[in-house]
């Protein structure tokens, strides 16, 4: 395996003990766990600003185009992202898969358990939920959500390089 | 434990299983005979036997000359040699005159064949120790506990339960949506620091973590985080339909006041839903074929004209999608206006959930009753048949061939403190009728010792000693092996009858009949007891059903 091709913002953390392949662009404020995958086996991976890619998230892109992702996205523990884009503000709950070919668009939620199609575009504030994998927009406000986002990252940014080392660019 | 491969033939593979089959639903006169007079026996049969352990007590030698107690039923014997053995000691035909419990040939009539209908895992089942018999959820009778909520798990007084329509009147709301539970969010994070005189008008909302529901959508938001249901409760009256509903309830009640029949029995389950919706129901409609006679139900005007409903027709005509309107779930969740349209579902407040009792439906005892309060786990009385009967499961199966020996093992687990005798006996009414031969049809089990959890695998005998003649001996189980030849393909289940003879402490006291040795074959007491605690024999006959997997016509 060769070396990754790190690109990585000053503002972000990404902690060693990850699996990271090819070439890869990291934005302010975003956290990479230990134990994530991002594979960019293909094209570049982007990511923006404000993500967070807990444990055992896997983030692959295999197609030869740079995969964008926004900002503000979680991807949560377990979670697979095999998608073609990612907007902003989307969540993948825990083992949620989007399979390959998906594009997502904002504020997303791809429930727990629960996967995309392959090849689907998802508008925007969708949420994919319960064990049939059920459908619907939502249209409610999400402010309290992107507080919580907020909060989420001033608290792994304090507590996470207290126990893990941090990698920068190569 | 061997694995099981799959048979290479059609259909879903046939399990091996063990069933113990419950008495009740047993074919045969002698079921129903035992089970009538379970009305008229009410408390006083405690006397009755009491005075039969007396004798018995005072005159052992009687007992003991007549009956083995060492062997209380190997040599049981078909029914129709079963009158003898019925006539040996005289307290039987006292036990029978009080018909408390079955003989040991009506045990043998009652389940001898193959059929699993009316069988059970061990696990489904109870065990009566005040009948000494097996008793299955259809012969016990549930009675409500405590009503609770399971999300706040509050204790609902039962005065209440009806007025505040079975759900939680605190905080606890289901997502109309996708019926998980919602929560109470502030529109400004941090509003719990913030002072009451700032909050915004409606500043809190409900909304659901798994589908993102919020009440926002349908322009519900509340003043108060606390006592949501009541103000949630004012919009829910309002609707036409449950003010309707309480208006037809109101012409009806002062009727079936006068008419209801309040029925004798004690609050089961049953009667208490009865005393609610059924019976009215059931008022209505034994009323409409009698109206002529009695026409005391003054003519009824509903308050609420509904429309014709042509704007709902026409929404519904014009839906492209199915998102676009509630699915059943939904509406029946919210039975008042069952609406079509998304808009108009509203949060739902919990139903509560019941703490169950059973009691025997024979002798009246409670068989499993938890605890009152709903945060407690435990049960007070839990009379279940795992931790009181030997559990019988399949350690060793080989392929069933037809007309081919193969020999499976059955291994015996003594969930008891006290050493317990088993005797098996093939039961020749199975259809069709396999050939099985008991390696070891009368053995022992030795008791069960917590210190033995600890050392899994300690053998008392190896594999195939011939102590005793067992397969296998270990901590508190016994194995034995039994060679059966198919006798023709199809699934393979033999009827076995298990004797399994127990020491229980016999309680000085009068007042509790649990342990009283009134059951099937009471053998006396045979050893000389402690002054302060006697031990007698217990016998229980049971049947259960084996089924070992589907017998292949030839090798293949």
């Amino acid at each position: 395996m060769t070396r990754p091709k790190l690109t990585i913002s000053t503002r972000a953390l990404v902690c060693q003990d990850n699996d990271l392949r090819g070439e890869i662009y990291v934005g302010a404020g975003t956290v990479l766990h230990p134990q994530c995958r991002v594979w960019a086996t293909g094209g570049p991976i982007m990511f923006g600003s404000g993500n967070i890619v807990e444990e055992n998230a896997v983030i692959i892109n295999r197609g030869p185009e740079a995969l964008i992702i926004g900002d503000n996205n979680v991807f949560e523990v377990g979670s697979v992202m095999e998608g073609m884009k990612i907007g902003n503000r989307n969540t993948l709950e825990v083992k949620a898969h989007v399979k390959p070919g998906t594009w997502l668009g904002d504020e997303c939620v791809i429930g727990t358990v629960c996967a995309t199609n392959e090849n689907e575009i998802l508008p925007d504030r969708t949420v994919i939920y319960g064990s049939r994998g059920d459908r619907r927009i939502f249209t409610g406000s999400r402010a309290n959500q992107a507080a919580v986002h907020t909060r989420h990252l001033e608290y792994l940014m304090q507590i996470l390089p207290k126990f893990n080392h941090a990698r920068t660019s190569s | 434990m061997l694995a099981l491969n799959a048979p290479p033939s059609q259909g879903p593979v046939i399990q091996p299983f063990v069933h113990y089959r419950c008495l009740c639903s047993s074919p045969g006169p002698s079921a129903t005979a035992s089970r009538t007079p379970s009305t008229t026996r009410t408390a006083t049969p405690t006397r009755t036997t009491n005075i039969d352990d007396k004798d018995m007590d005072i005159d052992p030698s009687t007992t003991t000359t007549t009956a083995d107690p060492t062997t209380p039923s190997a040599d049981l014997v078909p029914a129709t040699a079963a009158l003898t053995l019925h006539h040996h000691t005289h307290h039987h035909e006292n036990d029978s005159a009080g018909e408390r419990s079955k003989t040991p040939a009506e045990v043998y009539d009652s389940g001898n064949n193959s059929d699993p209908h009316g069988s059970h895992s061990l696990s489904r089942l109870y065990f009566c120790d005040s009948c000494d018999e097996i008793r299955c959820p259809k012969c016990t009778q549930d009675e409500i506990v405590c009503y609770y909520c399971p999300n706040c798990l509050f204790d609902v007084p039962t005065a209440s339960v009806k007025s505040e329509k079975h759900k939680c009147s605190r905080n606890c709301f289901e997502c109309p949506i996708c019926q998980s539970t919602l929560s109470v969010v502030s529109e400004d994070p941090d509003a719990g620091m913030i002072t009451a005189g700032t909050a915004a008008q409606g500043q809190y909302y409900l909304a659901c973590n798994i589908c993102q529901w919020n009440s926002q959508e349908i322009g519900m938001t509340f003043e108060k985080p606390t006592g949501l249901a009541v103000q949630l409760q004012k919009t829910e009256d309002s609707l036409p339909d449950v003010k309707e509903f309480d208006r037809l309830k109101d012409h009806l009640e002062k009727y079936f006041r006068v008419h209801s029949l309040k029925p004798g029995l004690p609050s089961s389950l049953l009667t208490s839903i009865q005393s609610g919706t059924l019976q009215s129901l059931r008022y209505v409609s034994t009323s409409n074929h009698k109206a002529q006679q009695s026409d005391d139900i003054a003519h009824y005007t509903p308050a609420v004209q509904v429309m014709e409903d042509t704007e709902n027709l026409e929404k519904l005509m014009s839906i492209t999608s199915l998102s676009e309107t509630t699915t059943m779930k939904q509406r029946l969740r919210q039975l008042q206006n069952q609406t079509y349209s998304t808009q108009r579902l509203l949060p739902q407040r919990i139903h509560l959930r019941i703490k169950k009792s059973r009691r025997c439906r024979s002798c009246r005892h409670i068989l499993v009753k938890p605890e009152q309060k709903a945060q407690a786990t435990g049960f007070k009385i839990n009379l279940i048949a795992l931790s009181q009967l030997p559990n019988i499961t399949i350690a060793g199966l080989q392929p069933m061939i037809v007309q081919t020996v193969s020999r499976v093992i059955l291994r015996f687990t003594n969930p008891r403190h006290e050493e317990a005798h088993v005797s098996l006996r093939y039961g020749d009414g199975a259809i069709p009728n396999h050939g099985v031969v008991i390696h070891s049809p009368s053995f022992t089990v030795s008791p069960f010792n917590e210190v033995w959890e600890y050392e899994v695998g300690t053998m008392v005998t190896a594999p195939g000693s011939v102590h005793e003649d067992v397969y296998e001996r270990t901590a508190n189980s016994t194995s034995i092996a039994l060679d059966i030849t198919p006798a023709a393909a199809g699934e393979v289940k033999i009827p076995l009858l298990v004797t399994f003879t127990f020491k229980a402490h016999k309680l000085q006291s009068d007042t509790e009949p649990s342990a009283l040795p009134t059951q099937l074959v009471v053998s006396g007491s045979k050893d000389h007891p402690a002054p302060e605690i006697e031990l007698i024999d217990k016998t229980v006959a049971f049947w259960t059903v084996i089924g070992f997997g589907e017998a292949l016509p030839t090798f293949s």
